[in-house]
């Protein structure tokens, strides 16, 4: 059954412009000029109770506007949207007992009082009963592990255990849909993976039904089952995470610091250029086509593995047999790569979108 | 039948009613304690801040001396030299203890923070009156304290009536719900205009100079006392400290008719401006 409903959904925006200088800025006080810009266009989806639904796409995209409507805070220029059916604006009010948000850049908690503080006020503000508020905050401090900072002014916490909190008292009155805005930004590579796997455990065993919004492709992957990729306020892909895996999310980037120098590990079979370097497998079986090697300097070197053709394991324990590795990051192509890639598939250009190899050599590669 | 139909009815939507209340009247009890705790862990802030009220009174009542020695007279429009140094003291208690509201609804408006508060089942205004509320009785008491020691030890023990007394809870009760309203209604402007600061601080300056807190407004020549006792800055400062220093039933009948019709029509334009600005909501940030 569907709890989300979202048909032909837009958001306009209309912004007020200004050019530098004195006479302009005059002008833009007498006359001023405006510019609209839609940041949704059209959007039409569902979401079925239970699910967990990603969303995808870089920054301006929509990804935030939507939620934002979705939860009754803005306003459409057009559309409709139902959500357990109420339409969210107009409803705000009724549907604010049956959902939650958590908006990752921003925060819940009282920034000088202890999260229990705040955790008492979301219980009288969603009016639950105090006996049963008080076993469902015991559950929550166990489930997210917080109960060594449960007593300490917000502003002292980590980032992680802040967002371990904020968490926390977003599933204080067991909403039913949980609207989760970059949960995982700014957090170090063990924080995100103790959210991702809280997320996926709450939605397990309590049925709850979730829309995330991500940059981190690591997130999709992970916690949802299905993703919905959206640029420029349009979708652009609607799959389940399986067949964004194998189509888009194939490539993986390892970064490298090794103890001697890269040039042990690389053979040079064509000429000098950096392009036609290949690596040096222990293991002649890997297909050396599916890794290509994207930076080598010194002791660090970066590549790039295709996981249909070459599995990361037997690289990474062929490179180590051959050279000793002080350091390695594992990442994700960065979202920029993956609607590039999607546009690629669908025969459409979008030319916002960095190629690949622009976004490689601008050194703009997600980490 | 159908009247005790009728009647089961009513007692269910009695109780259901009674029932809304409760939870409604707990839910900003709620937020009212959490802003009071919240502003007690800065407690010493709270005090050195408070401290300004002794530095402004001291200087006031230098001025008041003199003015009292040049006159020539004990008595100045009713007022003695003790009577005068309490007045500050009461007018300024309540001018300084403003929380930067207008600041805050501003910057919730800016980075995006509402969006948090809208998507609660709690009204947006309430929220943030009893916000508000936390942060300005910490604050009103703190100045209390100290603005009584330093008349106490500048003026001696003072000569309030038990009917002023009782009354000031009430009318500065109202004078900081009528605070409220002027500066959220200027924090909401955040959706029009790119500055609300300077809004503010007119009104705040405006409140300080004809709400009466440098002297009580039978001291102003006309026709300045007349446009002072017209304005709605007078409910907030004059009144209530009027209230305390000279208590007279009739100016407290009038007061509280002042002070209930400004609310009334000041609740009216914030929520017209509220209604209008939320659906501007264009939040920031993603």
């Amino acid at each position: 059954m569907s709890i989300v409903e979202v048909e032909h959904l837009a958001k306009t925006f209309r912004s007020r412009e200004r050019a530098s200088g004195i006479a302009e800025s005059m002008r833009s006080f007498a006359r001023p000029r405006y510019r609209t810009r839609e940041a949704v266009k059209d959007m039409s989806f569902s979401l079925e109770a239970g699910e967990v639904l990603a969303f995808i796409g870089p920054n301006g995209a929509g990804k935030s506007t939507t939620i934002k409507m979705l939860t009754g805070i803005l306003y459409p220029t057009s559309g409709n949207v139902r959500v357990l059916g109420f339409t969210p604006w107009q409803q705000r009010h009724q549907l604010a007992y049956q959902i939650a948000s958590v908006f990752g850049q921003k925060s819940q908690l009282w920034y000088h009082l202890p999260p229990q503080d705040t955790f008492n006020l979301l219980a009288r503000i969603y009016e639950l009963d105090m006996n049963e508020y008080r076993k469902r905050r015991d559950f929550l401090i166990d489930v997210f592990d917080i109960a060594d900072y449960i007593r300490t002014p917000a502003r002292k916490l980590s980032l992680g255990e802040r967002m371990r909190c904020e968490l926390a008292a977003t599933f204080l009155h067991k909403p039913r849909i949980v609207f989760l805005d970059e949960p995982t930004i700014g957090l170090d590579v063990i924080a995100k993976q103790r959210i991702r796997d809280l997320i996926a455990q709450l939605n397990v065993e309590e049925g709850v039904t979730i829309l995330l919004t991500s940059h981190d492709a690591g997130d999709v992957e992970q916690v949802c089952r299905r993703a919905i990729v959206i640029n420029h306020g349009e979708i652009i892909l609607d799959e389940s995470v399986a067949t964004l895996k194998s189509h888009y999310l194939k490539a993986k980037t390892i970064d490298l610091q090794l103890a001697g120098t890269v040039e042990e590990l690389l053979t040079n079979e064509a000429g000098d250029q950096q392009s036609r370097l290949k690596l040096q497998l222990s293991t002649p079986e890997l297909d050396r086509e599916g890794i290509q090697v994207l930076k080598a300097q010194g002791h660090s070197l970066r590549l790039e593995v295709d996981t249909d053709r070459c599995p990361l394991e037997p690289v990474i324990a062929s490179i180590m047999q051959q050279q000793h590795i002080l350091d390695m990051t594992i990442s994700d192509p960065p979202m920029e790569t993956i609607i590039a890639a999607i546009y690629g598939s669908q025969g459409t250009v979008d030319n916002s979108i960095p190629s690949p190899a622009a976004v490689e050599s601008a050194g703009l590669l997600a980490e | 039948m159908q009247t005790e139909v009728a009647t089961a009815r009513s007692a269910g939507l009695i109780t259901r009613l009674k029932r809304r209340v409760r939870l409604s009247t707990l839910k900003y009890l709620a937020i009212l304690h959490v802003s009071i705790l919240n502003n007690l862990a800065y407690i010493m802030e709270v005090f050195f801040r408070a401290l300004l009220l002794v530095v402004l009174v001291f200087v006031l009542t230098q001025l008041w001396t003199t003015t009292f020695t040049l006159h020539g007279s004990r008595v100045l429009k009713g007022f003695s030299i003790a009577d005068m140094i309490w007045y500050l003291v009461a007018a300024e208690a309540i001018a300084l203890s403003l929380p930067p509201l207008t600041r805050r609804i501003d910057q919730e408006v800016r980075s995006g923070q509402l969006a948090y508060l809208l998507g609660r089942p709690a009204s947006y205004v309430l929220y943030n009156y009893a916000h508000y509320l936390g942060e300005r009785l910490v604050r009103l008491l703190m100045n209390i304290l100290i603005g009584s020691m330093l008349a106490l030890v500048m003026a001696g023990v003072p000569h309030f009536t038990w009917q002023g007394l009782l009354a000031w809870p009430l009318v500065a009760f109202i004078a900081l719900s009528i605070d409220f309203v002027l500066h959220f209604s200027i924090g909401l402007l955040a959706f029009w205009s790119e500055e609300t600061q300077s809004f503010s601080l007119i009104a705040s300056r405006l409140t300080l100079v004809l709400g009466g807190v440098l002297a009580p407004l039978e001291i102003f020549p006309q026709p300045l006392r007349s446009i002072a006792q017209a304005l709605p800055f007078s409910a907030i400062l004059y009144g209530p400290s009027r209230t305390l220093v000279h208590f007279e039933a009739a100016r407290l009948g009038a007061l509280l008719i002042q002070q209930c019709l400004t609310l009334l029509i000041g609740t009216f334009i914030m929520l017209t401006i509220y209604r209008v600005a939320v659906r501007r909501v264009n939040i920031n940030g993603g």
